[in-house]
């Protein structure tokens, strides 16, 4: 780094690097749920299919799209796209 | 025969639609300036809004993959595979969720057009870095666009009855004609429309396969008695351990930022409410695709067990259970994936190859109208040699379509993810990294199979990839403070 000053962040990055964290811990929660049910519930017919399929194939892939969209539209921020924040914007931080 | 008739007449009717909305997004440039015709061509402006992003992510990344090789693995391996499917029914949330807003900005500030200016701009425009992305993009792309040719000629052939090859020209001609005088706008239109027609499709097919076998119990009692692992969650042979499956949630989920074809919707959406709203739409949408063919690749051991091609389990099923109108738009849907799959990758690699390598590796000072033919060519150029390599398929195409996604996660995930969201990592460390990962997963992947430990071995080939990354970027100084300020500052660069 030649110049020792530091830059000035953009704000909206800071929510990027949230909204990616909250990205990949919705994954992680439905690979942990899907992994579990897939090999611990046994393959009993309910409603025509082996129990671990109907969970884990079906009803939790079902519910995660539901939760999604909770999480997308509480989490996520509405965020201008502009390249650079004009100045009239700095008054609000 | 006027069973093969009809389905043909669908068929044509689809493609002649396609070509018209190809057509009509090829018009609208016509009358552009050079340098903005090379914008257009490539991002369209940025304007699509969620459903069309949506469909094109989903419909970009889901292809021949979904609607033939999967239910084709299904069909060998059981039910596991649908649930081992299903990891990917989050991709549009992995990509936009994971680097969409950050992209989208960045991107209005270089102007970037493709993938590689991105990963280019962030790695001072280094030449390495670029000739060994366009590399890796040619390694696994290629063969990947072939597979969507191979699954479309497989349904011809299993549909009309005719020769592998013959059908293989059949759909070659449309998916590259159609490809080639398109560019993205009339890519998204299309992929609009395809993605609906492949989600009543899905529907239909399988919905006249439950019907037919006399309801779910009864199928799933059938397929008990053909072989009762084809209903474990172990798949059959055992093959799906609890780090087997895992794993490809790596490959579907955690590193699909690194796919090159599924982050360009990235670059052309208008808002960040756009973006949201595409993630959740395209999570419906794969997940309907994904459980139904899936699911009916392996009812068809119901039907038919003695399948010695995989691949065919989709086409055998169709005629099987639907009427011919009904193959025709369920084979329509079909064709629709493959060509809207070939056409973001082919698009993507002419423009990677065009843009990226030639006009900044070797020509920096081309003008706009010199490139102009050149996209034109290279997209002929690129969807020709995939087209030749359809020519002896695969009996599964489903591996192939693994080790392409496998590769580019591996060279491409972590400089492309770190160079985002981690300030220190510089263009020796992304070099490393994409170099390590590219040679690890071959090595790996091809040569020394114990060393991934009963995982998809993209798992050692990111883990390679980022320690050669994280070592060599601690070794070699922090990047400029203008790259710096492009990708975290406030304030425009002076």
């Amino acid at each position: 780094m030649g110049e020792k000053e530091k830059i000035t962040e953009d704000p909206r990055f800071k929510v990027c690097l949230r909204e990616m964290l909250i990205s990949y811990g919705f994954y992680f929660v439905f690979v942990l749920a899907v992994m579990v049910s897939t090999y611990s519930l046994g393959k009993r017919l309910v409603l025509g299919l082996p129990l671990w399929f109907l969970i884990a194939g079906i009803v939790l892939p079902v519910s995660f799209i539901i939760i999604l969209y909770f999480v997308a539209e509480r989490m996520f921020e509405d965020t201008p796209l502009d390249p650079y924040l004009e100045e009239d914007s700095e008054v609000k931080e | 025969m006027s069973n093969g008739f009809w389905i043909l007449f669908a068929f044509l009717l689809y493609s002649v639609f396609l070509l018209v909305l190809g057509y009509v997004g090829g018009r609208s440039l016509m009358g552009l300036k050079a340098k903005e015709y090379v914008d257009q061509f490539y991002t369209a402006g940025r304007g699509f809004g969620a459903p069309l992003v949506a469909m094109m992510l989903a419909a970009g990344l889901v292809s021949a993959g979904t609607f033939v090789g999967t239910p084709g693995l299904a069909y060998q391996k059981g039910l596991a595979w649908v649930v081992l499917t299903n990891w990917q029914n989050f991709l549009n949330l992995m990509i936009l969720g994971v680097v969409g807003k950050k992209i989208g900005i960045v991107a209005r500030r270089i102007d970037a057009r493709s993938y590689l200016d991105i990963l280019g701009s962030r790695y001072d425009d280094n030449r390495a870095v670029l000739l060994v992305a366009g590399i890796s993009l040619l390694i696994f792309l290629v063969p990947y666009a072939s597979i969507q040719f191979v699954g479309g000629a497989r349904l011809f052939e299993g549909l009309l009855g005719i020769n592998y090859r013959h059908a293989l020209v059949l759909i070659g001609a449309a998916v590259i004609a159609y490809t080639a005088f398109g560019g993205i706008k009339g890519t998204v239109l299309a992929a609009f429309a395809q993605g609906v027609v492949m989600t009543i499709a899905a529907v239909i097919l399988f919905v006249s396969v439950v019907v037919k076998l006399g309801g779910l119990t009864a199928a799933m009692q059938a397929l008990e008695t053909v072989n009762p692992e084809l209903i474990e969650p172990t798949a059959v042979g055992g093959i799906a351990s609890p780090q087997w499956l895992a794993s490809f949630a790596v490959l579907f989920g955690f590193a699909c930022v690194g796919v090159p074809h599924g982050v360009m919707p990235a670059l052309i959406y208008r808002s960040s409410r756009a973006m949201l709203k595409a993630a959740v739409i395209g999570a419906l949408v794969v997940t309907t695709w994904t459980v139904f063919m899936a699911t009916t690749g392996t009812l068809t051991q119901a039907v038919n067990p003695n399948l010695t091609i995989p691949d065919k389990a989709i086409p055998t099923v169709m005629a099987w259970a639907l009427g011919p109108a009904l193959q025709g738009v369920v084979l329509t849907g079909v064709v629709a994936a493959l060509q809207s799959t070939v056409a973001a990758m082919v698009m993507l690699m002419s423009g990677s190859l065009v843009m990226d390598i030639y006009a900044k590796v070797f020509k920096p000072q081309a003008t706009f109208d010199h490139i102009r033919p050149l996209a034109r060519g290279a997209t002929l150029a690129i969807g020709g040699a995939a087209f030749c390599l359809a020519i002896c398929p695969p009996r599964t195409l489903e591996w192939i379509v693994y080790f392409a996604i496998a590769g580019l996660e591996s060279s491409l995930f972590f400089p492309l993810l770190l160079g985002l969201y981690w300030k220190r990592v510089n263009t020796q460390g992304a070099l490393a990294g994409m170099l390590g990962g590219l040679v690890g997963y071959i090595l790996i992947a091809g040569y020394l199979k114990k060393l991934a430990f009963g995982m998809q071995p993209v798992c050692m080939g990111l883990l390679i990839s980022l320690i050669c990354l994280i070592v060599v970027t601690y070794l070699t100084p922090p990047p400029s403070r203008k790259v710096l300020q492009l990708y975290w500052g406030r304030e425009r660069p002076k």
